[in-house]
């Protein structure tokens, strides 16, 4: 039954507000009131015991704190209205990455000088020109841009040859190398998911790219890590500290993940081929 | 080769499937109660709205009581179709159980 207290002033009032702020009504209605509703009911039932009143607050509260923490990643309405939401994963999620790689720009300034501004300027460049490509071709698939982007690494290389010498002919060979044994690899080992039906986007995106979880994608990151350790080995540290967090969390979203799902599921097939 | 998509059923799921089929509608904080410790306060209704939009349980807002002033709690059944999956990995999990042991 729902709680009755003579108190004109409901407890939680003001977490009904907040949650106004901070979520859209569906997630409101369906995941935060209910919360809220149980807080005021253990509320109710302390009775006038302060002990087990401050307890009912403490859980109420954790429980709010808990779901605004993990609203924004598993509600199926996120991305809408909601200020929280729409922050972490709609466009001002995105603002925040162009921040970052701001930032990450003018961390890099020193080592780079006016190569770092030119790949800012050219990058922008490209990113307005394949989008304004984009919106008058909505039908097009993906393959329009490979040029472009073929273009931008040949030029990417010729910008730093100056700076890496040989290293930059050897990354060339090395990447060249490493993408025919992936694709042999791959040939012989193809992907057991199911392929998706999503016509994949003509735009830099590094969502749109599939990576699966597999021996192929370890090479990669290996390959990659390597490679901005021999190109950048004053960072090295700082890659090793990366390397370690990003070990953690991958082990940490895995094992959240296994416990989420079944053994059988297709989706975790992949580790075993 | 075409992959079947068959209903997934994780174990908190499961587990909240279990509660609601042996002790009848049960309002959030009563599987909480009951889960002992594997279900949280709060997330339980992020748990319990995804099973709702697989249609595993349904939910109806508590009557309100004329005079009552507090925030209206919700009640969730098991739907026929989340029984039937229930069962339906009961009957897998038991199969299996042989080579799982093994």
């Amino acid at each position: 039954m729902t709680a009755v207290t003579p108190n004109p002033r409901q407890p939680g009032e003001r977490l009904v507000k907040l949650a106004t702020r901070l979520f859209d009504e569906p997630t409101r209605s369906t995941f935060v009131i209910p919360a809220l509703a149980d807080y005021q009911q253990e509320l109710g039932e302390a009775g006038a015991s302060t002990t087990k009143q401050l307890m009912a607050h403490v859980r109420g509260y954790a429980a709010f704190a808990r779901l605004v923490v993990a609203a924004p990643f598993i509600v199926p309405s996120a991305p809408m209205g909601s200020p929280v939401t729409t922050f972490v994963t709609g466009k001002y999620g995105g603002n925040l990455l162009l921040v970052l790689a701001l930032a990450l720009f003018a961390a890099i300034r020193p080592l780079f000088g006016w190569f770092a501004v030119a790949v800012i300027g050219l990058g922008i460049a490209l990113a307005i020109a394949l989008r304004l490509w984009n919106n008058s071709h909505p039908d097009a698939r993906g393959g329009a841009a490979d040029p472009l982007l073929t273009l931008l690494a040949v030029a990417l290389f010729a910008a730093i040859w100056s700076m890496f010498g040989w290293f930059v002919l050897a990354a060339v060979a090395g990447g060249v190398i490493m993408a025919i044994a992936l694709r042999r690899w791959n040939t012989r080992h193809p992907s057991e998911l199911a392929p998706t039906s999503r016509k994949p986007n003509a735009e830099i995106n590094l969502s749109s790219i599939p990576v699966a979880g597999d021996i192929a994608g370890l090479l990669f990151v290996i390959g990659a890590i390597i490679t901005v350790l021999l190109g950048l080995p004053d960072i090295r540290w700082f890659v090793l500290a990366s390397v370690v967090v990003g070990a953690v969390l991958a082990g940490g979203l895995f094992a959240w993940r296994s416990s989420r799902s079944t053994a059988l599921t297709p989706a975790n097939s992949i580790l075993r081929r | 080769m075409t992959h079947l998509s068959i209903p997934s059923l994780p174990p908190k799921e499961r587990l909240i499937l279990d509660l609601l089929v042996s002790h009848g509608p049960l309002f959030g904080l009563q599987l909480v109660a009951l889960s002992d410790g594997a279900l949280k306060r709060g997330t339980v209704y992020v748990t319990l709205g995804r099973m709702e939009t697989k249609g595993y349980v349904r939910s109806e807002q508590e009557a309100v009581p004329p005079g009552a002033i507090g925030l209206p709690r919700r009640l969730y059944y098991p739907t026929p179709l989340g029984e039937r999956v229930r069962d339906a990995w009961s009957h897998m999990a038991r199969a299996l159980l042989p080579e799982m042991q093994s």
